[in-house]
């Protein structure tokens, strides 16, 4: 029997011990009404694993690697209780990370499909003994199980003692009567799990994480304090992110610490005013600076993330080609993680950082600027809703001749547009904004697919141009009629957009859809 | 869900050994398996020290699939639970022999376990009854044990003619040799013989032996007691060789 399998059927539950009682005392009194039998004592160790995002948790599951076997367990009092499943995970292979990496399992197809592009992150570890008791019926059958556990966890060595109360099926009078004689003996629900007491003692207690924070905004707070709120919590959000950056778990934490970064930044020009100018200018500057160093190594993680799709739209005999290139973006990748991990760590970006920080929370002391004072919710409304119309006239002017470039641009605004309804969500109408964003997202969707065909396209190109300096003419034929196709593919993809464009802009235009935002903007909640 | 049938019309030949041997070994395997014990006897909850289901009446389809569950037991090993017997099995021929579609009855009754379990193993009656009939269409592999001698293939002659008779798919009857002595020269012989006239038999042979003999006092299964003997480890070998199909 592997040591990750309990009965579906049964939910154990786990129950913590008085001090004052030991494993025989509580055997006396189980003996007064079974018989019991002790198995032999097990000892594993207990390794916890979930994405940055808690995505595992949230879902009510726990994903724990036992020396021998990685299971998915259902959770209940913040503790295993049943395995959905498991597989073979060798005790000396290394610490999972990637799902991606795992040999093929049905487990393994969950969790990618779980985690998306999230890598797994170990939590905490425990050294588990386990005392089995199995209580007896007069013919000698199992009717319940107890596990008694003691556990110690690897880091900081703290110890905990918990109960683990195991029911069978069909024999659920006999639970009733052990579950008295435990009750009586001061056993008692575990509220608080020994895993999340651990974790709440390094500091990392499961939590919801998300990119589009409420910041308790009231819409008379003056501008300049709304905006240095919103600034100071994603400048934390970016930096919660510098770790799995430097330890290159998965590449979703680059994107969010970039997205952090460019969300100030849009803030910061969308609601004008609300420092000097001197100020603002500096605050943009810094955000630059430290933003700007990552984006090469966020092209080359597009490009491989979709290598697989962009291989699947060649026919086979052109994908060696291209793999030539994920082979050299792969080694470039390499090198430019070096060189943001230098950056991150670097004396330059902790002087950014520290002035960042150090101005957000002393903003209050600056001079008074145009619109520092004004109530934020009818500032940052009247010129969201400006950005609208403003969509909404280059919408009008579009036909289909328009120049790539003019999408683009549209583009643009539609970014501001939506990072300013996301922002400010809290302070307008709950039920009237979300369809506006759907609407919006939509639109966006299609903007989206454009702007990364024509990206692509030209960034292609710039990869052919310099790979024919290097002057590798073995490779050069292959690589040329592979990129080749694929341009026209791309080319292709990006012009079909443009009917799908059209079509949203004209929704997304329309007198009626004119008319809800209108009404948005006129009931701040 | 697969279900799997230990069947024979004639009894003593190794029929309870089977069921409760492939449910533990279909365990072992990572299966969700519910071990159901339909003869009246009760040996297979028995092998299991699981005491006869509670007494109840006979209602239709989906009550009595209610009924049936709430009498599900847990073994002693996790992953494996046991629907044990009761007197009243007697009587399940009469309740089937009075509802519509009564040859069906029983493919309704175990629809409902199909989240649950994902193998069902049934423990039948020796007999050739309206209850047989409803085994026969709804088990994936009809496992019949056969003793190598002379009357044991008259039996299974009579199952395929009734097979036959009621239009039903023959190749789900999986016959192999059962309690078979390799000292005994009339066993090998009739074995020989046998193989050649049934293609079908499975290649995995079930010796006869005291160990498994000795289930009725240890009240455990032989491949949890006895789990490297070559006649237990002959369980397991039969339960993948069905598998492997």
């Amino acid at each position: 029997m592997t040591t990750l399998t309990t009965n579906d059927s049964n939910a154990g539950s786990i129950y913590s011990l008085p001090a004052d009682l030991d494993l025989l005392k509580l055997e006396e009194r189980l003996q007064e009404r079974f018989e019991l039998r002790r198995r032999s004592p097990a000892r594993r160790s207990l390794d916890f694993y979930d994405s940055f995002e808690w995505t595992l948790w949230h879902r009510g599951e726990l994903l724990c690697r036992d020396g021998s076997q990685l299971g998915l367990f259902t959770r209940s009092g913040g503790w295993l209780q049943d395995v959905r499943s498991s597989m073979p995970y060798p005790r000396k292979a290394a610490d999972l990370r990637d799902p991606n990496d795992l040999p093929s399992h049905p487990l393994a197809d969950t969790l990618q499909k779980r985690l998306g592009l999230r890598g797994l992150l170990k939590l905490c570890s425990f050294q588990e003994s386990r005392q089995e008791i199995e209580l007896l019926d007069d013919s000698r059958k199992v009717v319940f199980r107890l596990d008694w556990i003691d556990l110690r966890s690897s880091e900081g060595k703290r110890n905990y003692t918990l109960c683990d109360l195991r029911p069978l099926r069909g024999y659920e009078q006999s639970a009733e009567t052990a579950l008295q004689l435990l009750l009586e003996s001061g056993l008692a629900p575990i509220d608080h799990s020994p895993l999340e007491q651990e974790l709440e003692t390094r500091g990392t207690p499961p939590r919801v994480y998300s990119l589009k924070p409420s910041f308790d905004l009231q819409p008379d707070l003056p501008a300049r304090e709304a905006v240095c709120l919103i600034l100071q919590r994603m400048l934390e959000l970016a930096r919660e992110n510098e770790v799995g950056v430097l330890e290159d778990i998965d590449t979703e934490f680059l994107h969010d610490y970039r997205v952090c970064l460019r969300k100030m930044r849009s803030i910061i020009s969308l609601v004008k005013g609300v420092f000097p100018e001197a100020q603002t200018e500096k605050v943009k500057r810094t955000l630059a600076a430290l933003a700007s160093r990552t984006n090469r190594l966020r092209d080359l993680d597009v490009y491989l993330l979709e290598q697989e799709k962009l291989l699947e739209t060649l026919p086979e005999s052109l994908r060696p080609g291209l793999a030539h290139m994920f082979d050299d973006f792969r080694r470039e990748r390499e090198k430019e993680l070096r060189a943001v991990r230098r950056h991150l760590q670097s004396a330059s970006t902790a002087k950014h950082l520290a002035w960042l920080e150090h101005f957000l929370s002393s903003a209050s002391t600056l001079t008074e600027s145009a619109n520092s004072k004004a109530p934020i919710a009818a500032l940052v409304f009247a010129r969201t809703h400006k950005r609208y119309k403003r969509i909404r006239r280059i919408a009008a002017d579009m036909h289909a001749d328009t120049p790539d470039e003019e999408i683009h641009e549209l583009r643009i605004h539609c970014k501001k547009l939506r990072y300013m309804l996301e922002f400010f969500a809290e302070l307008l109408p709950s039920e009237q904004l979300p369809p506006r964003l759907k609407a919006l997202k939509k639109l966006q969707g299609g903007l989206g697919t454009f702007n990364d065909s024509s990206v692509q396209q030209i960034s292609l190109l710039e990869y052919v141009e310099k790979s024919h300096k290097r002057e590798r003419a073995d490779q050069d034929l292959p690589l040329s009629l592979s990129i080749g196709a694929l341009l026209g593919i791309l080319y292709q993809r990006q012009q079909a957009q443009r009917d799908r464009i059209f079509a949203d802009l004209a929704e997304f235009g329309s007198e009626e859809s004119a008319a809800a935002f209108k009404t948005l903007f006129q009931n701040p909640s | 869900m697969t279900i799997f049938a230990s069947y024979s019309i004639k009894g003593g030949v190794g029929k309870t050994a089977l069921a409760v041997n492939l449910a533990y070994a279909l365990r072992e395997d990572g299966h969700r398996t519910l071990l159901i014990d339909l003869d009246p006897q009760c040996a297979a909850a028995y092998y299991f020290r699981i005491k006869p289901a509670a007494k109840f009446k006979f209602k239709e389809g989906p009550k009595l699939a209610g009924r049936l569950r709430r009498n599900i037991r847990e073994s002693d090993y996790p992953g494996l639970d046991v629907l044990p017997s009761n007197m009243a099995y007697r009587n399940f021929d009469i309740m089937l022999d009075r509802l519509k579609k009564s040859r069906k009855q029983l493919r309704s009754i175990l629809a409902p376990l199909a989240e649950e379990y994902d193998s069902v193993v049934l423990d039948c009656p020796p007999n050739l009854t309206l209850l047989s009939e409803n085994i026969f269409r709804v088990a994936d592999h009809l496992l019949v044990p056969v003793i190598p001698t002379p009357l044991s293939e008259r039996t299974l002659e009579q199952l395929y003619q009734f097979f036959k008779e009621k239009k039903l798919p023959p190749n789900r009857i999986r016959p192999f040799f059962s309690m078979a002595q390799k000292s005994n020269r009339l066993h090998r012989e009739f074995m020989a013989q046998l193989r050649l006239d049934y293609p079908v038999f499975l290649d995995t042979v079930i010796p006869h032996s005291v160990h498994i003999e000795r289930m009725g006092q240890r009240r455990r299964p032989a491949l949890d007691y006895a789990p490297g003997l070559a006649a237990t480890q002959a369980y397991r070998k039969l339960c993948l060789e069905i598998l492997k199909g």
